[in-house]
């Protein structure tokens, strides 16, 4: 119980400090200007202007979950261990993974919060682009909620690599680098790999790059396999097969990132 | 009695540069200290303190050897829960206010709710930093922060405090009122363990002294060994009339350690002390002090370390300096 007590605790203050960093609040403001920007912008489709806005919204939700992701994870632990910040913390009577997950799920309340709030904008947002539209598709609300979800399993997967690398590195950039790195792979190895598999190259692919492929696609997270923006713009039904997998892919793939996270943290000195 | 810390051959290395050279910092420390005890831990930069406090702390892990609080090893977290711990040049999470900083270590130190508010009012009370209690941590000086982090250490009304340079940064109020708080926590029998620079601290406040010197224990042992060493020897100062001199009376075989005008120092053993009085009545002079002799910490230290004579190149400062 004392754990969780804890957990929460140093969940509640990191996201304290997220929701304080002068960083993050320019990234959420900059989030809502683009957000509004979405009834000037879909206005330019003459054809699909309900379907762009949905793009546009989701696409900027997205950007702004990942980027909020990437600065203030990098804060949980290198910025705490650069300026020691971290270690009256870790002298106390809590393990080292009770801190790690603290601190990790302080990254999953403000990203929660950031797709929860800027969702709404975006959901708001829609009908006033659909006023005056003629044989305007009626929105999948269902589906803009999951692809939400979806946007939310994104930022958080990338949160537990960043932390992966910041147990690891002593430096800020690395892993700052290595999680960017991570993101656009993670984007694309499901469509490499389904394009080779595919044998629609005009020329035979050596075997050492189907094989690098293939090893890419399972030890870096298939982000695709989240991205349900397609459903939302079109109205498609999404396969429960798929989500139910997305789902437990993305739970697993965590708990691993976070265990060997913790493994590797417990054993770093804080010089 | 149980032991509040306790250290067993423990040594800890380094990896440096490209080549991973090893580094010792610290080299098969053995230590005790008892409960209620105030042990003060000096040494030079680098000396091997910080490494023993971060293992004692489970900051870092001990290459070889074993560490104890209360007969806990001190890799089980649960050690630390009767620790208060203060770092070398504290930092903290600056977005936080005092309050909400406490009340987040109040809940791993497991407190409840309502005796973190009411112990984190008083300790900030204590510390002079009431008025701040609601101050972002963003905007305090180095002074300020200093003793905020000596009421965080406070908090949970620790058994044992482990405090890396405690005075550090600290003006000679805010250094006041650490040594108070120090005699205090003394006096309620709590153990303390500090390292500084500051000689004069050790002095006054502590009942053990531990010195290091390159990760090596040169001494440990009582602050009364350490300053009167074996021998029983003690200084006179003597005011003796014009045209006097020793090599008249008695005095001139004890060894003059100093004279200025119609001033007279002196060593003399404990059996000589009769003697020498006598003559100085006699020679129609007058004592004016009479002391065990007493050597300073800082000499003690600058033999241990091989530097005596080298006091400009020691790290050690007084605390004028």
């Amino acid at each position: 119980m004392h754990s969780f007590a804890c957990i929460r605790a140093l969940g509640l203050a990191t996201l304290k400090g997220g929701l304080r960093d002068r960083l993050i609040q320019s990234l959420l403001l900059a989030g809502l200007f683009f957000l509004l920007s979405t009834l000037v912008f879909s206005s330019f489709s003459m054809r699909q202007p309900l379907e762009v806005a949905i793009n546009y919204s989701l696409a900027t939700v997205q950007i702004l979950a990942i980027l909020v992701t990437l600065f203030l994870g990098l804060n949980l632990l290198s910025r705490e261990i650069e300026t020691r910040a971290g270690y009256l913390l870790m002298g106390q009577p809590i393990s080292r993974t009770v801190y790690l997950l603290g601190k990790f799920y302080g990254l999953c309340l403000l990203n929660f919060l950031i797709v929860a709030f800027f969702g709404l904008c975006a959901a708001l947002s829609l009908p006033l682009v659909k006023i005056g539209l003629t044989n305007a598709p009626s929105i999948a609300w269902g589906n803009f909620f999951v692809a939400q979800l979806g946007i939310l399993g994104i930022s958080l997967l990338l949160g537990a690599v960043t932390l992966l690398f910041t147990a690891l590195a002593t430096s800020a950039v690395l892993p700052f680098l290595m999680t960017v790195g991570v993101w656009f792979i993670g984007q694309s190895t499901e469509a490499v790999k389904n394009y080779l598999e595919a044998g629609l190259t005009a020329q035979p692919m050596p075997p050492a790059l189907k094989w690098l492929v293939t090893v890419a696609y399972y030890l870096f997270p298939n982000l695709s396999l989240f991205d349900f923006k397609v459903y939302a713009i079109y109205g498609l039904t999404i396969p429960p097969l798929l989500a139910g997998y997305a789902l437990i892919y993305g739970l697993v793939y965590m708990v691993i990132l976070l265990l060997l996270a913790a493994t590797l943290f417990q054993k770093r000195d804080m010089t | 009695m149980t032991s509040a810390i306790k250290t067993s051959k423990l040594s800890k290395q380094y990896k440096k540069g490209v080549r991973q050279q090893q580094v010792s910092a610290l080299l098969d420390l053995d230590l005790e200290i008892r409960r209620g005890e105030v042990f003060g831990f000096i040494g030079s930069n680098g000396a091997g303190k910080s490494t023993t406090i971060k293992i004692l702390m489970g900051l870092i892990q001990a290459t070889n050897g074993q560490a104890w609080l209360f007969e806990r090893p001190v890799t089980d977290p649960a050690a630390r829960l009767h620790v208060g711990y203060l770092s070398e040049h504290p930092h903290f999470h600056d977005f936080l206010t005092p309050l909400e900083l406490l009340h987040l270590l109040g809940t791993m130190r497991q407190m409840e709710r309502k005796t973190i508010a009411r112990k984190s009012e008083e300790l900030l009370g204590l510390v002079s930093l009431s008025e701040a209690a609601n101050r972002k941590i963003r905007g305090f000086s180095k002074g300020m922060v200093q003793r905020l982090g000596i009421a965080a250490a406070l908090l949970g009304d620790p058994d044992l405090l482990i405090l890396d340079e405690p005075m550090s940064g600290l003006d000679p109020l805010g250094r006041h009122l650490v040594a108070t708080i120090i005699r205090d926590l003394q006096r309620q029998g709590k153990t303390i363990f500090f390292s500084t620079h500051i000689i004069h601290d050790i002095e006054t406040l502590c009942d053990r002294v531990g010195i290091l010197v390159q990760g090596h224990q040169k001494y440990v042992g009582s602050i009364q060994e350490a300053l009167y060493p074996a021998g029983n020897l003690f200084e006179i100062t003597v005011r003796m009339p014009e045209q006097w001199a020793p090599a008249q009376t008695i005095l001139g075989s004890l060894r003059l350690l100093w004279h200025k005008e119609s001033l007279y120092n002196f060593e003399l053993t404990e059996a000589e002390i009769s003697s020498a009085t006598q003559a100085v009545i006699a020679a129609g002079g007058g004592i004016v002090t009479l002391e065990p002799k007493r050597r300073s910490l800082e000499e003690l230290f600058l033999d241990l370390s091989g530097k005596f004579g080298e006091k400009g190149q020691s790290d050690l400062t007084s605390p004028a300096s």
